[in-house]
Formats: C-alpha cells, sequence, structure tokens
C-alpha cells in the first residue's frame, strides 16, 4: 500500500514526485484499480444505471444516418448517410428556428440570468426578518406549479384583456393578444419572463446562502464610513459573490440550448412560428406531427446535442480557467 | 414530524383500500381463446367512467355468445384499451414501431400516419379478404348496397383488390354540421331588398304564441338576373328565402356588423373562421368553383387535383381580407388555435355575439337561448347551405350565365367513419379470431329474419330496458344519469314514418350521453339513424345542408390505399404544405395588398419547389384509374 | 458551484459568537432621508414581487369556486369568489364535487405517491453511490465525470429508450415510472462537487477509525452536504410530481397505474368549453374543474416545501460552519 499523504503540502508533493517518472499509463492503472477496486464496485449499480437507460438506447442515434422505415425498425432500415442533414439543413425555415433559438437562449443567458442575482441582493438589503421570509417563501411558489399549469395561467393572462394585457395597455401598448403577435422579441420576451418568473426566487437561494456569508465585518466597516446601502452593496455584496456568479454563467452557457424549451410547445401557434419556432419545437413537429419522420428529426437532435456538447465543454473550459474549478 | 408521517401512512392506505376496493374484477365468462383485447383511439369522458370496460354495452356484448372457427357459440370477453385525448398518434406510433400492437387483436386506425396498405405489407394487418363472405356477411351487403363505398372499400395491394380494413358507415347521410346564421338579427336589422315589391321596409315576423317562427325575409340576390339564372338551373324550389350566393352573404355581414353596433357588443364579430383562415377540405373554397387546399377530386374531369395554387383558393383568400379589412371578420380569427373547425370560439358564438359560423346541430334554433348571456335572448340560428361567388375574381371563380356551377368538395356527407384493422396476432396467441369477427359482423346486422332486435342497435343506440336489466348495477353510467329505462325505446306502432326506435328523451337533450351509453366508438360497427330528424325545422338544416353534394374530398379509404413508397411522401408534403399555409394564409388575410401578392408569391414558390407534390399526385391519379 | 460556493463562505466566514451586534443586532444606523427612501421603495417593490408570486395562484383558488357560468365570460383576474346575484353561498363547490366523483383523480393521488417515493429514494442512493464514487482521488474518477454529463447531452429518442425498457419487461408496469427517471447524471456530479468539499482530513479520520465506504459515504459526507442533498431530492420530487410524459408512453391504456398529473391532462382536454357547451343545458361546472385540477395537484408540493426548506436553510449553515 502506498503511504497516504498527510497534508495538502504533502499530497502535492506526492502527486509532484508521482508525475516525475510518469509511469506508463496502464500501470498507473493498474495501481489505481488496486488502490481502488472497492470505490468501482460500489459504482457499479450506478453504471449499470446509466448504460441501461441513458447509453443503451443511444443505439437510436443511428437513425439520424437511415431512410428509417417503423415498420422495418432501426435493424431493418436502410442507410441514406447525411441525406437527413442535408433534409434538415436546407429546408426552409431551419434558419429561421437556428436564429429563435439563439435569441431565446441569449435572452436567458443575459435577463434570465442576471435577475435572481439581482434579486438575491436586493433581498439582502432587507432589514425586517419577518418580511424577508415572506418575501422568499412566495418566490418559490412559481417553481412547484407544473409546466402545463403555468402555461394555462400565462395564456389566460396574456390573452386580449388579460392582466398582463392590461397592464401592458397603460404604457401606451394595444391591447392584445400577446402570444399572437409575430413581432421579434415579442415571443422570447414572453419566453424568459416566464422562465424568470418560475425559476428566479429558487435560483437565489444560493446567491442569498453566499451573501448571508460574507463578513459582516465588512459591511460594518463600510456603513461606519458612511456607506449607504447602495454603496454597500456594490462595493461589499457585490465583489464576494462574483466568483460564484461566474461559475453559475458558465455553467448554464453550457445547458443553455437544452432547457427550458419545452413550454414553448404548448404556448406557440402556427401564426408565430417566425418567431417562436425553436429546435425542441421543429424537432417535436418533425417526429409527431403526422409525417412521423423520425430519420431527420433524430439528426435534428444530434444537432442540438453537439451544439450543447460544444458549449457545455467550452464553458467547461472557462470555468476551469477562472475559478479553478471544474465539473468534470 | 411523526405525526405527520403517520397522518401521512394511513392516507395512503386509506387511498389503497379505496383504489383496490373499486377495481373488482368482474366475472368472465370466456375463455382464454375467446377473451380479446381491442384499443380505440378515444375514450369516454371520464366523469362517464373511467374506464371504458365499465361501459353498460360493453358488458352486455360480453353476456352474448358468438359463432367461433369450430362452428359452435362462445362466450366472449372483449377487454378495451383506450388512447390518451391528444396522445393518440404518439401511442399509435409507438405501437407500430416497437410491436406492442401484437397485444391487441383489433386496433382503431384512426391515428396511424401510415396507411392500411403499409401495415399489410409489414406484416401487422390480416387480410380479411378469404373471411369476408362467410365471417362478415353484414357488412358486405351494406357495401353492396351502396358501391361507391365499396370501390374504396378494398385496397389493392399487388393488382388485387384485398380487404384490410373495417369501415364504420352511417347508413343515413345525416348532416351534422355547416354554416349556420343568426336570421332573428336578419328579421331586426335588415330591410327588404331592393327589387322587392316592398323594398326598404323592415321585415316582419318572429316567434309566435307557440313558438314556432316566422318571417318574411328574402334575400338580394332572388331579384337579380343572377339569382333567376340560379333558380332555373339549379334549384326550382328556391324562393329567395335563403341566402345562397356571397353577395347575399355579404348583404347579411352587413346587417350583422349594425347589430353588434346597436347592442353594443364589442367583443362579437360578424363573422368567424378557423384559425389558418381556410377550412383544409374545402368548404367555403369550393364556393370558388374549386375544390380544397390540398388533394381533391374534379369528378368531371376524373381527375385529382391539388388545390393549394389554384386561383379559387386565391380568390377566396382575397375574399376573406376585404372582410376582415372591412371588420366584418373574426380580428382574432387565427387565435383560436385549440379549436376544431366546427366548433370555432363557442365561447363567443354560443353567447350570441358572433353573426355567422361553422357549428354542429348544438347551436340551431333557438337551442342557445340562456339565461346567463343576455345576447341569447330571442336568438334564432338557421342553417345555411354553402354559398356560391357572384362577387369575386373572374371567369371560372365566378358565377355566371356563363359559368354555372355548384359547390363540389367539403368535408360533410360522407357516410364512412374512421376504421379498425384486424391484427395477425392471433397466429401467435392462436385465439378464435373469426369469432371476433363474428361480433364485429353483429354490430353491423342490419335486419334480423325473427324480429329480434339487429346489432347494429347495440353499436348506435346502446340498450333497451329488458337488455340493460340483465347486466345492471347501482351506480354504474345508466344508473347515474337517469337511463335506467333504457337508452332507447322499441315503439310499438309502426306507423310513424316507418320509425320503430325512439331515443330515451335524456340522450335526446344531451347528445354527449350517446357515445358513452352506446359502442359507437368501436370502430367498424354499422350506424343508423333513429328517430332525429323528424320536426320540420330539422328538415330545413337537412336541406339546407345536404343541397349540395359532395364529390370531391378524398374519402380517408382512398388515402388509405397508398403503398408503402409513396405514403410517406405524401405525409411529409401534406404537412409541409400545412404548415406553411397556416403561417402565411393569415398573413394574406390580415395584410394589405403588397403583403397579400409577397405571400401568394412565397407560397407558390414553396409549393413548387416540393419535392414530392408532382409524384403524389400522379400515384393518386394511378390510383384512381386502377379503381374504377 | 458548490464548492465555490463554500469557499466564498470559508473566505469571508466568521462565526455567530465572533460578530459584531451592532450591524445585525438592529443597530442605530445613521440614516439619511435618501437611505429612508431606499428602504420604503423597496419594500413596496418587494410586495409588488410577492404580489406577483401569489396572486396567480390565488385566481386559481377564487375561480374554482366561482360560479361558472359568469367566469366562463369574465376576463382579468379573479379577487374573490364570483356568484350569481341569487346565490346563497359565497363559494360555489360544484367544481371540486365534480373533480372527487371522477375516481381517476383517488388512484392517480396513491399512484403518484408510489412513483414519488419509489424514485426518490432510489435516485437518492444511486445519486450518493454515484456522487461518492467520482468525488475520490481516482484515476477514473474524471472519465466518469464525463460520463455522466454526456448523458445530459444526447438521447437516443423516445423509440430506441420505449424498446430498451421493453426488453427489460418493464413496460405497463410501476417500474418503469419510478427506475429509469429517477436520478440524472448532473445530479450524481452535483452531489460530488459537494462531497469534494468535506475535507480531507475528515475523511482519513473516518478511514483511520475503521470506517467502510458505505459509512463514509452515509456517515461522514452526506450529512456534511445536507443542503445540496436536500436540494437534489426537492428537484426530483417535484420532477416525479408533475411528470405525465413518461406514463403516457409506458402506461397509457393502464389506467389504474395512471399519476395524477395526467388524469389532469385527460380531464382538462375532455372538458374544455367546446365540449360541454353543446349540451342543451350544458353544466358550467365543468368550465371550473380546470383550476380545481390545478389547485388539486399543486397543494401537496406547496404544503410540504416548507418542511424541505427549513431543511435546505439548515444545511446551508451547516455546510458553512464547518472547521
Amino acid at each position: 500500500m502506498v503511504q497516504k499523504p498527510n497534508t495538502e503540502f504533502q499530497a502535492k508533493q506526492a502527486r509532484l514526485i508521482h508525475s516525475i517518472p510518469k509511469l506508463s499509463f496502464g500501470k498507473r492503472l493498474k495501481k489505481d484499480l488496486k488502490k481502488n477496486w472497492v470505490v468501482y464496485v460500489i459504482f457499479l449499480p450506478v453504471l449499470l444505471y446509466v448504460l441501461l437507460f441513458n447509453y443503451a438506447p443511444l443505439f437510436g442515434l443511428v437513425m439520424a444516418f437511415q431512410d428509417f422505415n417503423v415498420l422495418k425498425g432501426v435493424f431493418g432500415s436502410s442507410f441514406n448517410n447525411f441525406a437527413n442533414f442535408k433534409t434538415l439543413f436546407f429546408r426552409d425555415n431551419f434558419g429561421i428556428v437556428l436564429r429563435n433559438t439563439a435569441g431565446m437562449a441569449l435572452l436567458n443567458l443575459t435577463v434570465g440570468f442576471i435577475v435572481p442575482v439581482i434579486f438575491a441582493l436586493l433581498l439582502s438589503t432587507i432589514r425586517h426578518k419577518r418580511y424577508k421570509r415572506v418575501i422568499q417563501i412566495s418566490s418559490y411558489i412559481p417553481y412547484f406549479i407544473s409546466t402545463v399549469v403555468v402555461v394555462a395561467l400565462w395564456k389566460e393572462f396574456l390573452d386580449e384583456g388579460g392582466v398582463i394585457a392590461n397592464f401592458l395597455s397603460w404604457f401606451g401598448f394595444r391591447n392584445q393578444n400577446w402570444l399572437a403577435n409575430n413581432k421579434v422579441p415579442v415571443f422570447w420576451l414572453i419566453n424568459t419572463a416566464i422562465d424568470i418568473w418560475v425559476g428566479f426566487g429558487y435560483g437565489a437561494i444560493i446567491y442569498c446562502a453566499a451573501i448571508a456569508n460574507v463578513n459582516p465585518n465588512l459591511h460594518e466597516a463600510a456603513a461606519i464610513d458612511g456607506a449607504g446601502e447602495w454603496k454597500r452593496m456594490w462595493h461589499v455584496s457585490i465583489p464576494s459573490i462574483i466568483p460564484l456568479v461566474v461559475t453559475m454563467l458558465t455553467l448554464r452557457i453550457g445547458t443553455v440550448f437544452l432547457q427550458g424549451f419545452d413550454k414553448v410547445l404548448l404556448l406557440y401557434s402556427p401564426s408565430i412560428y417566425s418567431t417562436a419556432d425553436c429546435l425542441t419545437t421543429y424537432i417535436y413537429r418533425i417526429a409527431f406531427a403526422g409525417s412521423a419522420d423520425y430519420g431527420v428529426s433524430t439528426a435534428a437532435g444530434l444537432f442540438q446535442s453537439a451544439i450543447a456538447t460544444t458549449l457545455l465543454i467550452i464553458s467547461n473550459y472557462l470555468n476551469r480557467k477562472i475559478t479553478k474549478s471544474s465539473l468534470f | 414530524m411523526n405525526k405527520f408521517s403517520t397522518s401521512l401512512i394511513i392516507l395512503l392506505f386509506s387511498l389503497s383500500l379505496f383504489v383496490l376496493t373499486s377495481c373488482m374484477d368482474e366475472e368472465i365468462l370466456a375463455d382464454a381463446a375467446h377473451t380479446y383485447k381491442i384499443w380505440l383511439a378515444n375514450s369516454e369522458d371520464s366523469s362517464y367512467y373511467s374506464d371504458y370496460n365499465e361501459n353498460v354495452a360493453l358488458k352486455y356484448l360480453n353476456t352474448l355468445k358468438f359463432k367461433g372457427r369450430d362452428g359452435k357459440l362462445h362466450h366472449v370477453h372483449i377487454e378495451v384499451e383506450t388512447g390518451i385525448t391528444g396522445e393518440q398518434e404518439k401511442f399509435f406510433n409507438t405501437m407500430i414501431a416497437t410491436g406492442g400492437w401484437k397485444e391487441y387483436d383489433y386496433i382503431d386506425y384512426s391515428f396511424s400516419s401510415y396507411s392500411v396498405t403499409e401495415l399489410y405489407e409489414a406484416g401487422i394487418a390480416l387480410d380479411l379478404t378469404d373471411y369476408m363472405e362467410e365471417w362478415l356477411p353484414n357488412y358486405m351487403n351494406w357495401l353492396q348496397a351502396n358501391p361507391d363505398y365499396a370501390r374504396t372499400a378494398a385496397n389493392i395491394v399487388n393488382g388485387e383488390r384485398r380487404y384490410l380494413t373495417l369501415y364504420s358507415y352511417h347508413d343515413d347521410v345525416e348532416n351534422w354540421g355547416g354554416f349556420v346564421y343568426r336570421r332573428d338579427w336578419v328579421l331586426k336589422y335588415g330591410k327588404h331588398p331592393e327589387g322587392s315589391p316592398k323594398a326598404g321596409q323592415p321585415f316582419t315576423g318572429g316567434f309566435d304564441e307557440n313558438g314556432t317562427w316566422n318571417d318574411d325575409i328574402t334575400f338580394p340576390s332572388y331579384y337579380t338576373e343572377l339569382g333567376q339564372i340560379y333558380k332555373e338551373n339549379i334549384d326550382p324550389e328556391w324562393d329567395g328565402t335563403c341566402p345562397v350566393f356571397i353577395s347575399d352573404w355579404e348583404w347579411m355581414l352587413d346587417i350583422f356588423s349594425t347589430a353588434l353596433k346597436e347592442e353594443g357588443i364589442t367583443d362579437g364579430y360578424c363573422t368567424t373562421i378557423y384559425y389558418p383562415g381556410y377550412i383544409g377540405t374545402g368548404d367555403l373554397i369550393s364556393s370558388f368553383g374549386g375544390g380544397g387546399v390540398m388533394f381533391y377530386l374534379d369528378e368531371e374531369a376524373n381527375e385529382i387535383k391539388f388545390g393549394g395554387t389554384s386561383e379559387a383558393f386565391n380568390t377566396y383568400i382575397k375574399m376573406m381580407q376585404i372582410w376582415y379589412k372591412k371588420g366584418w371578420l373574426d380580428k382574432k380569427f387565427a387565435e383560436h388555435t385549440s379549436d376544431i373547425f366546427y366548433q370555432v370560439d363557442m365561447k363567443t358564438t354560443h353567447s350570441g355575439k358572433a353573426g355567422m359560423w361553422y357549428s354542429n346541430i348544438s347551436s340551431l334554433f333557438n337551442r342557445l337561448e340562456k339565461e346567463i348571456a343576455p345576447a341569447t335572448k330571442g336568438i334564432y340560428v338557421v342553417a345555411a347551405r354553402q354559398p356560391i361567388n357572384d362577387v369575386y375574381g373572374e371567369g371560372k371563380v365566378k358565377f355566371s350565365k356563363d359559368n354555372i356551377f355548384t359547390p363540389k368538395v367539403f368535408y360533410n356527407t360522407s357516410k364512412e367513419f374512421s376504421g379498425g384493422i384486424f391484427t395477425t396476432a392471433f397466429k401467435e396467441t392462436g385465439k378464435d379470431i373469426e369469432c371476433l369477427m363474428s361480433v364485429l359482423n353483429f354490430l353491423n346486422e342490419w335486419e334480423t329474419e325473427d324480429g329480434s332486435l339487429p346489432g347494429y342497435l347495440l353499436n348506435f343506440a346502446g340498450l333497451t330496458k329488458e337488455q340493460y336489466e340483465t347486466v345492471a348495477k347501482p351506480g354504474d353510467m345508466y344508473d347515474r344519469f337517469g337511463l335506467t329505462e333504457g337508452s332507447y325505446f322499441v315503439k310499438e306502432d309502426y306507423s310513424d314514418n316507418g320509425i320503430k326506435y325512439k331515443t330515451n328523451p335524456i340522450i335526446g337533450s344531451n347528445d354527449a350521453l350517446r357515445n358513452p351509453s352506446t359502442l359507437n366508438r368501436i370502430v367498424g360497427g354499422l350506424q343508423g339513424p333513429l328517430d332525429k330528424w323528424k320536426g320540420e325545422e330539422d328538415h330545413q338544416v337537412q336541406h339546407e345542408w345536404g343541397f349540395y353534394i359532395n364529390s370531391g374530398y378524398l374519402l380517408r379509404s382512398f388515402e388509405g390505399q397508398l403503398g408503402s413508397n409513396i405514403s410517406k411522401k405524401r405525409n411529409s408534403t401534406f404537412n409541409d404544405i400545412e404548415e406553411y399555409l397556416e403561417q402565411h394564409v393569415p398573413m394574406m388575410i390580415k395584410g394589405d395588398d403588397a403583403t397579400f401578392d409577397r405571400e401568394w408569391a412565397n407560397i407558390k414558390k414553396y409549393i413548387n419547389r416540393l419535392e414530392y407534390l408532382e409524384e403524389v399526385l400522379e400515384v393518386y391519379n394511378q390510383l384512381l384509374n386502377d379503381l374504377s | 458551484m458548490h464548492e465555490i460556493l463554500v469557499k466564498a463562505r470559508e473566505e469571508h466566514y466568521i462565526p455567530p459568537e465572533k460578530r459584531s451586534n451592532k450591524y445585525h443586532g438592529g443597530m442605530v444606523e445613521h440614516k439619511s432621508w435618501l437611505g429612508v427612501l431606499y428602504t420604503v421603495i423597496l419594500y413596496a417593490f418587494m410586495a409588488i414581487i410577492i404580489l406577483i408570486c401569489i396572486v396567480p395562484m390565488w385566481h386559481v383558488l377564487t375561480s374554482s369556486l366561482s360560479d361558472g357560468s359568469i367566469l366562463l365570460f369574465k376576463k382579468g383576474i379573479v379577487w374573490w369568489p364570483i356568484q350569481d346575484s341569487g346565490a346563497e353561498s359565497m363559494f360555489n363547490w360544484g367544481g371540486y364535487k365534480l373533480l372527487f366523483r371522477n375516481r381517476g383523480i383517488w388512484s392517480g393521488f396513491l399512484n403518484t405517491f408510489i412513483y414519488v417515493a419509489g424514485s426518490t429514494t432510489l435516485g437518492f442512493v444511486l445519486n450518493v453511490i454515484g456522487g461518492y464514487t467520482i468525488s475520490r482521488k481516482s484515476m477514473l474518477s474524471r472519465p466518469l465525470a464525463l460520463m455522466l454529463v454526456l448523458t445530459l447531452m444526447f438521447h437516443g429518442g423516445l423509440i430506441p429508450t420505449y424498446m430498451v425498457i421493453k426488453a427489460l419487461g418493464m413496460v405497463g408496469t410501476r417500474w418503469a415510472l419510478i427506475i429509469p427517471g429517477c436520478t440524472s447524471g448532473i445530479f450524481m456530479v452535483i452531489m460530488a462537487n459537494a462531497f469534494r468539499n468535506v475535507p480531507e482530513s475528515t475523511i482519513e479520520a473516518a478511514e483511520i477509525d475503521g470506517a467502510g465506504h458505505f459509512t463514509i459515504m452515509f456517515q461522514v459526507v452526506l450529512p456534511q452536504s445536507l443542503s445540496i442533498a436536500t436540494v437534489i431530492i426537492l428537484n426530483t420530487v417535484i420532477l416525479h410530481w408533475n411528470s405525465w410524459y413518461p406514463a403516457s408512453i409506458y402506461v397509457p391504456t393502464k389506467r389504474n397505474l395512471w399519476p395524477i398529473q395526467l388524469w389532469i391532462k385527460e380531464i382538462l382536454a375532455q372538458n374544455q368549453p367546446s365540449s360541454f357547451l353543446q349540451a342543451a343545458n350544458p353544466d358550467y361546472n365543468k368550465y371550473l374543474l380546470q383550476y380545481c385540477v390545478i389547485l388539486i395537484a399543486s397543494l401537496p408540493v406547496l404544503l410540504l416545501f416548507p418542511l424541505f426548506l427549513k431543511y435546505i436553510e439548515k444545511g446551508v449553515i451547516i455546510g458553512g460552519v464547518k472547521e
């Protein structure tokens, strides 16, 4: 058994020493297996789970390269190489779909991301404990409502004469069904607004925790210097949560193309496809709306996965560079 | 916390007890070979029952005996599984793709993305050709009596006619829907049209003491030259009391806009249209001499045509654009996307705030008069026949002395409904499939020799009191909805127009009860008229809605003929066009003339670029030739 | 991400006893009129936020108790149940009566309880095991983590997944709704990140005491990562409480296995105004059904939430106090 290093320093040294002679990969692996085999055995159930439910179905990805016929199945259908991708990329609306996906993702990444942070900061300046608690608890409520219900409620409120449409009409906007408006940022903003409404309270938990743990002496010193709430927030709270914010942001970049689009399917309608149609809904329509073209649908899904993976790798790299930590 | 978990456990326990006790199984009389599982696309509203197997008519069916393969009578047990509303298509495709169909002996075909021929070629659908004569004679009898439908009832596979599907037929063409308008508004706010002897005077009439409606309304086209041409060539009985031309409609729409103003209705409209701006099956587009938006049969030319780029469609959209501009059309027509085409925005139409709309029988006459909506006071809604264009466009799309035509393509008035397929699963399970065919044959039985009740009644009308009593249980659907006297009565004297069976008035006043109290959902059975259309008013409805005969709308059985090589192309072409039109036609209607022209050019360009359209049309026409 | 959070805490953390009382104890701060104005605006703004979060559910509650025929034509927020002028009672329970007459609701609740409990427990065990393994300093921990993260990105699609689950014999059984969706790669990765923050010395001490891997997992590292664990559990619970899609694929025809949300979907689809308005005497209570089911379906999670909240906040504090 290798002697275990006792302190962080020794551990670092040990690592250095290990890396200098550079054992061959096989030998290192052997050593590692010898040392950690129990851990790996314990991992087996997880491995089995992931292999069965996540990796085994991946055989379906070959459909992306097939002239897939449901009646013949994955194993009976003939291959057509990249024809599905060609169909996909040269379809009339694919450009629009990409643009909408990117637009919504970008809004989510900027506005959608910053709101919980601001909320947490504002919340931290509230001194009345009961009130603070009430605010916090109510802000979580939307997170617990299922998507279908959230969408149904928003549809009602966004409709002409609904509470949001009425509210906006005070600001000179025509009272209209906002979900039928196909001007460019309208649907994207609605989509982001719903995302924010659902997740801002829940998303703020982590920032609240970080702010709560800031050294109160810093606040105190600032207060004595005559800094008001604003200044203290600006000079004390914000700098202290910046690293966390950066990590959260990089994480978000990785998943922004994958998450939060399911509700679009429930929100949109043909007359606003031009601004609302995104990859997720596009794939859904190809696969299920009548034509049941699994080949093209799988190809589109694969394309979406590829973008997401690239983004994730980039964001993980950035994360490691900036904050010295990483997801994997 | 402890209290909490205790109460949680108690709650769970009582819940499970409740669930377990409510799922007590019935006694099954049939053996394994005569126990069948069938899948139906549509389930019943769960306020009637949560599981289709609780259907009382089905329970009754399961007590009967049917002839099996061995020629002897057997008890059958039919277990029904139903789809989830809105998820049927996904389920059907998954079932086909994963071999899940092997669990079922008979499958509702309504939501299939594949043609029957494809399903047959894949070894899923059973070829019924050899079984037909012996096991489904009632079905064949009906087809013999209705050669129009017999033509497409069988599929041509490799040059041979094969029966692959069992369709549901309705013995009588019974119009269930069409255009309707507010006749009371015309009466109240309209004036005798020009050319009439009483020109300029207000109309008179209304409900008399007995509640019967009378009026002296005549429509303006009656006094024109075109009107006389129409009377001579198309309908000699026409006396001007109902609208026949687009110009009549526009005259009426103008009256409706006055009516809305006078009544102070701000959230209503003169008329509305299905959300893409058109009804895809034809209907109003057919008023311009054309067919549907998609593929339709031009009977005179005996050719299948594509209507999406036709002059008729363009002129139709032009009319809608003008209506929209004039404020006649519902400004929000494109937003009712979750509605069905015959139930557009019922919230508005059924509260008396619209002048004209497409509807089923539920909105006719004074049926909409309710206390809660003041705008329905004194409402009187009447059915209208398809109008004919005499206003817009030139040449073939406009009715004139030299161009006399009638609308020919609409969804209504077909005797054929969706169908079902027998699967080949019995070959592995060894089930007595012939016995199941006997069951469906029974549901197609129209007449009996011994005078007993024919089987179609069980399918379409439900149970008589005597039948119900053999399976009655307290708390079942019949019990809860007051049908313990049976869902229909057998009349003692047969004198009344030959009508022998009378629907229980409870169903008569609430048509929604019909499906849950009968086996109507089981596809492949025969439906027939009971006593529904008797009053004079109802005759008017049938006369108007059924005035023109649909000859162009392609039957599902025709579409089901396509082979696997072309079916996928047809589907993708169809979907692409539909999706594109759904986005762009509303833009044309709502836009100015420049937008109109630009979008029309876009549509034409898009459709012309589609890869398979020509090929699909060719195959369709080939098929048409083969069948005739 | 949790790592950073903890680091930030470690750098700035001061144990309560050393904290100055002045700041948190409501010392007399000198407040300019600007500060007062700020506070007033802030409090008012937060009040609006509370309203925005609560009003939709309030609207659902009041609507569900209103008169359906009037509600049908009412636009905007219902602040208080609206009734016909001649109504005897302030509330109309008709919608709820209709809803609970539906037997599916009850079995749906039971099934959802089973699915939530089953998959949360199973998922939790898998998360801890997976998280523990990849948090260990070993050669394979990073490739394994990558393997888990990739599951987020690539999906085989509906039909292949269905075929796998069918091959395992789960289709048409409760297992299909408990096992396949019980966890996700990202949960394990997050769990691992939390575990990594447990000081090495603590683990070593336990190892010297002769603790096995499972003891370390559940008695050493897990208690130190309670807040993250609770957040993950909460997420799993919500996910399964609100899920209907897997059920619509794996048990579509077995209505006795349907979770509550699928029943809700079905009931909503069947009770659109377009269907009930067709009857000669429409039952307007059917219009209330949608509001009733929304409320009934959201209530249990909303009531459970404060329990979780206690743990999350406690966990955050424990995480901060260590060392």
